[in-house]
């Protein structure tokens, strides 16, 4: 597969990564780009079954180099976007309900710090298997099982105390 | 169910302290009833997965990265954040400052010095074979700092059996602010082909790359100045009595 094919698969994966570390659609869309640039550098030389948490991880880190830049970093609990971009397959009959969801939502996981929010991001949102999400973040196994508990018992606060109908 | 499951509602609602939140955390390692439960307990986040990469950013990324061999390993985005750089920006800046001013007071003093040079050679010393109505060839440097000396032997007593070659004309009749273009100009073969608008299109952007690195390492170097100069003005406020 060429280089251009796989960032495209990848493209989608590192723009979330970088819009849920960053906050901000403009800052996701820069580090998405640096990250993209990278990737496209460098996953030829990838095992095929670690591209996926090698993009990641690629994101993340253009994303936090980017908030290291900038000193911007949005402070927990404030980090959610000010404008969610909008869905991918817009529905006309529940777009609005959807988007109020997922801002609640964005919201929640915004509040979490790194590397929570990345783990929260990549297991329940990317569906990302705990060894690539280990691999992804440099983590051993069981702190990686950890952290994710950690993560959710955040977030699930972080909903009660804003939307509890959200909260299993 | 052993007695640390019996805590896995204090854990979700927040009501363990900290210590005893994390032994229960432990305890999910070793208890698949307990991992599996907090599974069951988290939210369902799978709707923030319906946003896609804008396909501008997407483009712009493939764009550059197919561009990005062609680069020198510097000048790529990749390589923009190197640790302790505003130790390197700061001295370079200063020496491409000090270049540039004593650029422009070295073509200042050649300007203003170039009739005495041509009044204190004799016609003799001259070339011959240049013609009355073009102005003196530009010297090489040695030549210019030579020529002013008024004890020079060599060139004198020798009627120049071997001459220079000369300059084609266009280069001497140029203006002084052109002379960088001509030589440009003179240097291009006339035969190569002319630069296809691809390359033009990217030769365009990789100059705005450089200047976007060269304003961000201004703006780095401006920020490193003020980091340096913060803390030594506060010990000097502190060291002077006025």
């Amino acid at each position: 597969m060429s280089p251009d094919a796989l960032v495209r698969q990848h493209a989608d994966l590192v723009y979330r990564v970088a819009l849920r570390v960053t906050g901000t659609p403009d800052d996701a869309a820069d580090a998405a780009q640096d990250a993209l640039v990278k990737v496209w550098k460098g996953i030829g030389a990838i095992d095929a079954e670690r591209q996926r948490a090698w993009a990641a991880r690629v994101a993340r880190n253009a994303a936090l180099d980017l908030i290291r830049r900038r000193k911007v970093r949005p402070e927990p609990g404030r980090g959610e976007p000010v404008t969610e971009p909008p869905c991918a397959s817009p529905q006309p009959d529940d777009h609005a309900e959807a988007g109020d969801l997922r801002a609640e939502l964005a919201r929640a996981v915004g509040t979490l710090d790194d590397p929570y929010r990345t783990i929260l991001l990549l297991r329940d949102v990317e569906g990302l298997a705990y060894a690539e999400i280990a691999d992804a973040l440099d983590l051993p196994l069981n702190t990686l099982k950890v952290y994710l508990h950690r993560a959710r018992r955040r977030a699930r606060a972080a909903l009660t105390a804003s939307a509890p109908e959200l909260v299993p | 169910m052993t007695a640390p499951c019996l805590r896995l509602d204090d854990y979700l609602d927040g009501r363990l302290s900290a210590a005893n939140a994390e032994a229960f955390e432990t305890h999910t390692l070793a208890c698949p009833a307990c991992d599996a439960a907090l599974d069951q307990a988290a939210p369902d986040l799978s709707v923030l997965r319906d946003v896609s990469c804008p396909p501008e950013v997407l483009e712009a990324a493939l764009r550059t990265a197919r561009r990005a061999p062609a680069l020198a390993p510097d000048r790529l985005p990749a390589r923009r954040h190197r640790p302790r750089r505003r130790f390197v920006v700061v001295p370079l800046a200063l020496a491409a400052a000090v270049a540039i001013a004593v650029g422009v007071t070295w073509d200042r003093a050649l300007d203003d010095s170039a009739p005495a040079i041509a009044e204190a050679v004799p016609p003799a010393a001259a070339a011959p074979e240049a013609p009355s109505a073009l102005p003196e060839p530009t010297p090489p440097a040695s030549d210019a700092t030579a020529a002013p000396e008024p004890v020079a032997p060599a060139p004198r007593p020798e009627p120049t059996p071997a001459p220079r070659p000369t300059p084609p004309a266009p280069e001497l009749t140029a203006p002084a602010d052109d002379d960088l273009v001509a030589q440009t100009g003179a240097t291009t073969d006339p035969a190569e082909p002319e630069p296809t608008p691809e390359e033009i299109e990217a030769a365009r952007d990789d100059l705005a790359l450089a200047f976007h690195l060269v304003a961000e390492a201004q703006a780095r170097a401006r920020e490193a100045v003020r980091d340096e100069a913060t803390p030594l003005t506060h010990t000097l406020d502190r060291a002077l009595p006025f």
